[in-house]
């Protein structure tokens, strides 16, 4: 291979490197603090962030209009520009030459379809944001604070609670019932989202970034239901559907929570009425108007199951309540026969259905399709787990703890990679400073593959990059004393270059392909924290052989010409 | 050559004597001592970083929003989301430089009660340990900062007899008053229920929200023994793939004098973790792959040698080429065992736990890993290939 071509391949090499670090740089270098926290939110969060803008923005735009409609349209507006000029050439009007607030609220058919173009610019500005941090290199627990669980199934309790053995793949089942209920609760726990993935066949691993409080870990275990049963006000309900049309930018509080009418009656209250989307999301589908006072609470629930009606064979859902929850139950029901009953979760709605008559204890739920079905099924089992589970290992991290260890192993990798540095010159000259060179371009390679494979920086990986930087060094070393030899032997630069590069090349490759045996088998075989040293060995021996073989030979190659007065620096000494 | 060779194989016997003097001590010492001293990750239980520090500061808040405090280095940040949207402010140090004009300031938000326990204490030495990011209640919320005074290690082995069998070691400098402590698991004990024991223990004898929990981990028994057996079988498992390797690349001599070399490296390791009572944890493992990689690399690069030299000059004496191999390579060996003790020794100097225990780890594996390479695994070459009677015939 000539020389440029080579020169090509580690030019190609460098910039693919480069676009996958960009998300990294750009997360941890450029955006805002407040940005993150807000983005690293679950969507539901996102969600109403981006509602509680809008209607924010609304309003204000609306009193800038009332103000002076005339004005100048405020810089921090002109997202709007773009939707706006879009309705202009669908109504086949010419865009307006200046904006003003005036013609940028002529640019939308009516002030839902305003709300909705400010909902989303802020929605997606937000999950592009997200997206941005998900591909940037993440850190892991032990370094920036968090909480790491690992549970596991209770088989035994299980057991008791059946009255039966059961199989392994029974018990599997019913941990995946568990993360799926858990799963449904992440919303309602905190900023930051939580990683839930089952281990094994019946171990469950959650991982919760940057809080490390157990208080509300274990709520979030223990998911003390809010689930509780309503009474609907159907009459309330459609003045409330008319209202909210009649008004769109009413509808939200600026935090992005359902604004109360004034005219609902005091002990009505206004709820959204939730399905499920494709991704798990609770969407908001209308609105209802319920009662304050709680008809049943949740705790009296035993049971839920879904099953099919014997007679018309149509999907139902069936569950049983305790003594005390039956007769309040039966009081509820026989009173209100003809109303609508929600299911309320959360203050959001999952289900309604009319009552037909007095019921007690075992209720049975129709009017749904399978998939509905099911879904209120899971909503109503939220309150307890199907299979009890027990912390089998906890690890918390507070963040002044994490953000020490960084500050000072980042200190020591410095002082350490200064003092190689240092060295590689001191003893080799302007070869050192090539072996530099190599160093450094190892350290940025290794970065982006981590970075572009998602992998998570933990200490251990930490210390994985140190030895591997250590090793880069020690390839050139081998390279470099194997060169000199082969000077005092009487060779001339060139030659010596050359015959130090290719007699080196098996020690290189033997050497290194021993370690990353030894590297490959811990990252199949060893516990997590392992894993993520010898990931990073198993990376990092690549990119050293790379780095040395072939970076350092090019610029040796390119240096060491038969030209006058092109010395080859390898020594301070004469030899 | 021009210079006289380490006369490697002149000094066989006193390099092999050294070594099993060396692993004859850590057979003592692990008897001595009744094992290794197994860090939380090998030995189930609950192990917990605390802090003793003064309450400066309590919270309250009363009303429909939802506040939370976070701490950060340089500002103790609020977070109101209620209807007005969400509003951060963050209380920075250089403007709040103590506990009273924190609470003065907090007192201003809407809703919040703040009380300064001890208003001298410096905003900056504020800690955030579990339970922060806090979300604030009618119930207070307790600041805690690092104290003027410090505790010492026997106060907290009082304050933890109640609960009995507990490990106490002092982390950091004596004032910092951190403290690594140790709990085995008791029958019939859960997480919670240890964790609220140790609580209950502290808060007895320090005063309740005195104490700082930095960091806290659990393991439950199954892990524990998972995690040993699946180490155990991935150190095997490479270290086998690695003879495969050798022995194809090599001959077979060069194969197993490698990896009674690597053997030695494990064995001397865990004689210097017995007899520094080192904790021995996954981080442990971590270091001896390390080394066993480290000191394999540099065992072929001498091996690698004596081969070459082996086929070039057919005349000299295997004990010859031998020592003048590691001659030859030695300037190498050198440079690269500096380099790499030069990235490490900072490590073990400033950093903390588990990345400061494999530094030091590491740097006797580097010293152990440099001497087998160069003294026994070529010396073991020279037995087993005059064992099988090539030490002249193939120098021939």
């Amino acid at each position: 291979m000539n020389k440029r071509s080579r020169l090509l391949i580690v030019v190609a090499v460098a910039l693919l490197c480069g676009f996958f670090l960009y998300p990294t740089i750009k997360w941890y270098g450029f955006v805002p603090q407040q940005t993150k926290e807000l983005a690293t939110g679950s969507n539901v969060q996102i969600k109403e962030y981006a509602r509680g803008q809008a209607s924010r923005d609304l309003r204000e735009l609306k009193e800038l209009v009332a103000l002076d409609a005339k004005a100048a349209l405020p810089s921090k507006f002109s997202f709007l520009k773009e939707s706006a000029k879009a309705t202009y050439k669908a109504t086949g009007r010419p865009t307006p030459k200046s904006w003003t607030v005036e013609a940028l609220f002529s640019g939308f058919y009516n002030e839902q379809s305003m709300f909705n173009a400010i909902e989303a610019y802020y929605r997606t500005s937000l999950i592009n944001t997200k997206t941005l941090g998900n591909k940037a290199l993440q850190l892991g627990l032990d370094l920036r604070g968090g909480m790491s669980i690992l549970l596991e199934a209770d088989s035994a309790a299980y057991e008791a609670k059946k009255g039966s053995s059961a199989s392994a793949s029974e018990i599997s089942a019913a941990v995946r019932q568990d993360i799926e209920i858990l799963e449904k609760r992440i919303d309602q726990f905190g900023v930051s989202e939580p990683v839930i993935r089952l281990q094994g066949s019946d171990q469950i691993l959650i991982e919760i970034p940057g809080a490390a409080d157990p208080e509300r870990v274990n709520s979030f275990l223990r998911g003390k239901g809010s689930l509780v049963f309503k009474m609907v006000d159907t009459d309330l309900t459609t003045q409330l559907a008319a209202y909210y049309a009649a008004n769109p930018g009413e509808v939200y509080t600026d935090a992005g929570a359902l604004k109360q009418p004034e005219f609902l009656p005091a002990g009505k209250i206004a709820a959204g009425y939730y399905v499920s989307d494709d991704y798990g999301i609770d969407e908001l589908e209308r609105y209802v108007v319920i009662e304050e006072e709680i008809g049943l609470d949740g705790t009296h629930l035993e049971s839920a199951t879904t099953g099919t009606d014997g007679i018309t064979g149509r999907p139902v859902v069936n569950f049983h309540l305790d003594n005390l929850g039956g007769d309040i139950f039966y009081k509820l029901t026989s009173t209100n026969v003809g109303k609508t009953l929600a299911v309320v979760m959360d203050g959001k709605v999952k289900a309604m259905a009319t009552i037909n008559e007095g019921i007690r204890s075992s209720v049975q739920i129709s009017g749904f399709n399978a998939q509905e079905a099911n879904d209120l099924a899971i909503v109503l089992r939220t309150a307890a787990l199907p299979i009890e589970l027990i912390v089998s290992s906890q690890q918390a991290v507070g963040a002044t703890l994490g953000e020490d260890a960084v500050s000072m192993g980042l200190k020591a990798i410095i002082i350490g990679f200064a003092l190689v540095i240092l060295i590689m010159f001191a003893y080799y000259h302007v070869s050192g400073l090539v072996a530099d060179l190599a160093l450094l371009l190892n350290l940025f390679i290794m970065i982006s593959v981590l970075s572009a494979f998602n992998f998570t920086v933990t200490l251990t990986s930490v210390a994985g990059l140190i030895l591997t930087l250590g090793m880069a060094v020690d390839t050139n070393v081998i390279i470099f004393e194997r060169i000199k030899e082969e000077r005092r032997m009487g060779k001339s630069d060139i030659a010596a270059v050359k015959a130090g590069f290719d007699k080196a090349f098996w020690t290189v490759m033997d050497a290194n392909i021993t370690t990353i045996i030894a590297a490959l088998v811990l990252s199949q075989l060893g516990s997590s924290s392992v894993k993520g040293f010898a990931n990073t060995l198993a990376i990092g021996i690549v990119s050293s052989v790379f780095t040395a073989l072939f970076v350092s030979h090019l610029i040796f190659d390119a240096a060491i010409t038969d030209q006058e007065g092109k010395k080859l620096l390898i020594s301070w000494r004469k030899n | 050559m021009r210079t006289s060779d380490i006369p490697v194989i002149k000094l066989r016997w006193a390099a092999w004597g050294l070594a099993i003097l060396l692993l004859a001590a850590g057979f003592v010492s692990f008897f001595l001592f009744g094992g290794f001293n197994l860090g939380v990750d090998f030995e189930s239980g609950l192990s917990q970083r605390i802090r003793i520090a003064p309450v400066g500061l309590e919270v309250t808040y009363d009303g429909t929003q939802d506040v939370v405090l976070s701490i950060s280095s340089s500002a103790l940040s609020v977070e109101q989301r209620g209807d007005a949207g969400v509003k951060v402010t963050p209380l920075r140090f250089a403007e709040y430089p103590n506990a009273s004009a924190l609470a003065q300031a907090l007192g201003a938000m809407e809703g919040i009660t703040a009380t300064a326990i001890d208003g001298t204490l410096a905003s900056s030495t504020l800690l955030s340990g579990y339970g922060f990011p806090a979300t604030l209640s009618p119930t207070p919320v307790k600041l805690n900062f690092q104290g003027k005074s410090s505790t010492s290690i026997d106060e907290v082995r009082k304050a933890l007899d109640v609960i009995g069998n507990a490990k106490v070691q002092t982390v950091g400098s004596e004032e910092s008053s951190t403290f690594q402590i140790r709990f085995g698991i008791k029958d019939g004990a859960t997480q919670a229920s240890l964790e609220e024991e140790v609580k209950g223990a502290l808060a007895a004898h320090f005063g309740s929200g005195n104490v700082v929990v930095l960091q806290s981990d659990y393991i439950g028994p199954k892990f524990s023994r998972t995690l040993l057996t699946s180490s155990i079988l991935a150190i095997a498992v490479a270290m086998g793939l690695i003879l495969i390797y050798v022995w194809f690349r090599f001959r077979f001599a060069y194969a197993v004098s490698s990896l009674v070399a690597l053997l030695h490296d494990v064995l001397a390791m865990l004689t210097v973790i017995t007899l520094l009572r080192l904790e021995f944890s996954s981080t442990t493992i971590a270091a001896l792959l390390t080394i066993i990689g480290y000191s394999l690399n540099n065992t072929i690069v001498i091996f690698d040698r004596v081969r070459e030299n082996v086929t070039i000059n057919k005349n000299a004496t295997l004990a010859t080429q031998i020592d003048r191999s590691v001659t030859q390579s030695v300037s190498r060996t050198v440079m690269s065992a500096v380099t790499t003790l030069l990235a490490i020794v900072p490590l073990a100097i400033l950093a903390s736990g588990d990345i400061r225990l494999f530094s030091i780890n590491m740097i006797f594996g580097l010293i152990f890993g440099t001497y087998s390479s160069n003294f026994l695994a070529p010396t073991l070459l020279y037995w087993i290939s005059k064992a099988q009677g090539k030490a002249g015939v193939k120098a021939k």
